[in-house]
């Protein structure tokens, strides 16, 4: 926590926590604290404030009662708030979207307490169940995508057929499965490469085919992160300046740096894992996009992508 | 004894508290009445009071503002509660589990809160099971779009360069995107919108249900980007290798119009953007060829020249 607690997140905290304890009877503080996030200290400066609290004319009915007495918490006499406040629209979509995502992935069972819990929240929020939202976690396999969350559960190595787009080429490779992650609408593995020697990135609709092996591995504590580009330390960066229609190159993929050139127009320090994905970018932004500084043989690929191309269509 | 932050919230504690036991609305100067702690000065209360209902709503408290001549302002208990959806031990464990293994981070939309709400929180840290994670994105519009499905209320928004009223029937996050599926009024059609496209503020207009979504909203199938237009201005023919068809038929180019003995294939994508489409068919680079109708194939041409320089 970098950020100071503020009163609203203050409020927060006790509009939640009182209705919990209040419907108790009373909890113990370090469960209290465990639950919502704060220290015994934090607690006891909330409850005292609490005490104070209450409806016109103050008199001793018209307050609530909260204090702290060996280790428990009491609260009474809080029946304004003797229900939490209903969600906001955006944690309603969280918890709906978030839950659906999951029901889609091989392997949750269909009517198990998940999707049981989001059928009894969707109704908590006004939503109708299985209405209003719809999640797909990315195009895969289900059955290469399963193979791969089994044996990642299961500590094992798999052997895989991959595609890879960069090299245009079919191999088949051992790897240890780190990782299984969805992010930006594909899955992806993340694991050791016992072919390249080192950790790599694989998306799972390129996999052909994967297949448990009976050989175990070993997660190591950080795995990095679950992110479709991982910035590696010795990857060339390229310096494009966009004109205002390719602006969202800078939110879309992960860039070093962003200045502003006015008039919309930005300036983005952008580090390029392979060539022939600059290529390709730099093909679609088209005169949109200029190259101002980086490797002679990254700062020339989408020009000559570009004629090569054109070739073919005179 | 009580700091700054303390008296701010002592104050919202009674102020709500004030505005949940007010069988009738109430004005500001009822509630100042009511509620101490305000400043003295005319001006500065009335500062802290509007500030004060507006931290109330930021955090979903339904504050029910009647701008008449003298404003009032109430919150009904019932609109207040959240009710208990009466979660097993069993079911809330999946709901954190869940929630601690996909991440969306929406503004105002912490799912933290939600589960101290629902639940009371956890008694023990649940993390993500080891190996898998999912990660959605989020958007700021998320949230009131939401909203609008739900109470079944008619937004505005300005999309394409366009004014536009809709009515909002369903949310879908496909191929890294959230879209909403909805009728537009104008237009008198269904249409389908990329969140992110959508320009500046989404505002609701008129009473929550005010329209009926169609029995079972038919899922949204995922819109390739040359689709999201008004209308179709041509089909393309689009020449595609052995190595990348069935990619290309993946990204949502699925009809194949001819298959050749060498595993290339010539698929006929119909374009409502041609943007997107020369975009599509560039991203395949040596792999791909427009083949026609000419107007695309100039289309890509000119882009290239312009590339070449």
């Amino acid at each position: 926590m970098t950020r100071r607690t503020t009163a609203d997140d203050r409020l927060r905290r006790l509009l939640a926590l009182v209705p919990w304890v209040a419907a108790r009877g009373g909890a113990d503080v370090d469960e209290v604290c465990a639950r919502f996030g704060c220290t015994e200290d934090e607690l006891r400066a909330d409850l005292e404030l609490l005490f104070v609290c209450g409806v016109h004319p103050f008199t001793p009915d018209a307050l609530v009662e909260a204090w702290l007495e060996d280790g428990r918490v009491h609260i009474s006499y809080a029946d304004w708030f003797r229900r939490p406040l209903r969600l906001t629209p955006a944690q309603g979509l969280v918890l709906v979207a978030t839950a659906r995502a999951l029901l889609s992935v091989p392997g949750t069972d269909p009517a198990g307490p998940l999707a049981r819990a989001l059928e009894k929240v969707a109704v908590a929020v006004g939503a109708e169940p299985g209405e209003g939202v719809e999640v797909e976690l990315g195009e895969a396999d289900r059955g290469v995508l399963a193979e791969l969350q089994a044996a990642s559960s299961s500590g094992h190595r798999v052997e895989l057929d991959y595609y890879s787009f960069g090299s245009d080429r079919f191999t088949t490779r051992l790897v240890d499965p780190w990782l299984v992650f969805s992010s930006g609408g594909s899955w992806y593995l993340r694991g050791h490469d016992h072919r390249a020697g080192e950790p790599r990135r694989f998306r799972v609709d390129r996999i052909q085919a994967a297949r448990a092996t009976d050989q175990p591995f070993e997660r190591p504590p950080d795995v990095g992160p679950a992110e479709a580009y991982t910035r590696r330390a010795g990857d060339p960066v390229v310096v494009l300046d966009l004109e205002p229609a390719a602006a969202w190159v800078a939110g879309h993929h992960p860039v070093d740096r962003v200045e502003e050139l006015g008039g919309g127009r930005l300036r983005v320090h952008l580090p390029v894992s392979e060539p022939g994905w600059l290529a390709r970018l730099l093909v679609r932004l088209g005169p949109q996009a200029t190259v101002v500084e980086g490797p002679p043989e990254l700062a020339g690929a989408g020009r000559a992508a570009a004629a090569r191309l054109l070739s073919r269509y005179r | 004894m009580g700091t700054e932050q303390d008296r701010k919230l002592e104050r919202l504690v009674d102020l709500l508290a004030a505005l949940l036991e007010a069988r009738e609305p109430r004005t500001r100067v009822e509630l100042q009445r009511l509620v101490p702690l305000y400043p003295e000065d005319d001006v500065a209360a009335r500062r802290a009071f509007s500030r004060d209902v507006e931290v109330l709503a930021r955090m979903g408290v339904p504050v029910e503002v009647d701008d008449g001549q003298v404003p009032t302002y109430r919150v009904r208990r019932e609109a207040y509660e959240l009710p208990d959806p009466r979660l097993t031990e069993e079911e809330a464990a999946a709901l954190h589990l869940a929630l601690a293994t996909v991440d969306l981070d929406l503004p105002e939309g912490s799912a933290a809160e939600a589960l101290w709400k629902l639940t009371g929180g956890a008694a023990e840290r649940i993390s993500a099971p080891a190996g898998s994670t999912a990660t959605l994105p989020g958007h700021e519009h998320l949230g009131t779009l939401w909203a609008a499905v739900n109470g079944r209320q008619r937004i505005r928004l300005a999309y394409r360069g366009e004014l536009r009223e809709v009515e909002p029937w369903q949310l879908s996050c496909q191929r890294g995107h959230w879209y909403l599926q909805g009728f537009d009024a104008h237009r008198q059609s269904e249409r389908l919108y990329r969140v992110d496209r959508i320009d500046g503020a989404v505002e609701p207009i008129g009473p929550t249900g005010a329209f009926a979504r169609p029995a079972a909203t038919r899922r949204a199938t995922p819109p390739p980007p040359w689709l999201l237009g008004d209308e179709v201005r041509y089909v393309a023919r689009l020449w595609v290798d052995a190595a990348l068809a069935d990619f290309a038929r993946a990204q949502g180019a699925t009809e194949v119009e001819e298959q050749r003995p060498d595993g290339s294939v010539v698929l006929a994508v119909p374009v409502a953007n041609a943007e997107a489409f020369r975009s599509f068919a560039l991203s395949l680079l040596d792999h791909a060829e427009v083949l026609g109708p000419p107007e695309a194939r100039a289309a890509v041409v000119d882009w290239l020249e312009a590339t070449v320089g």
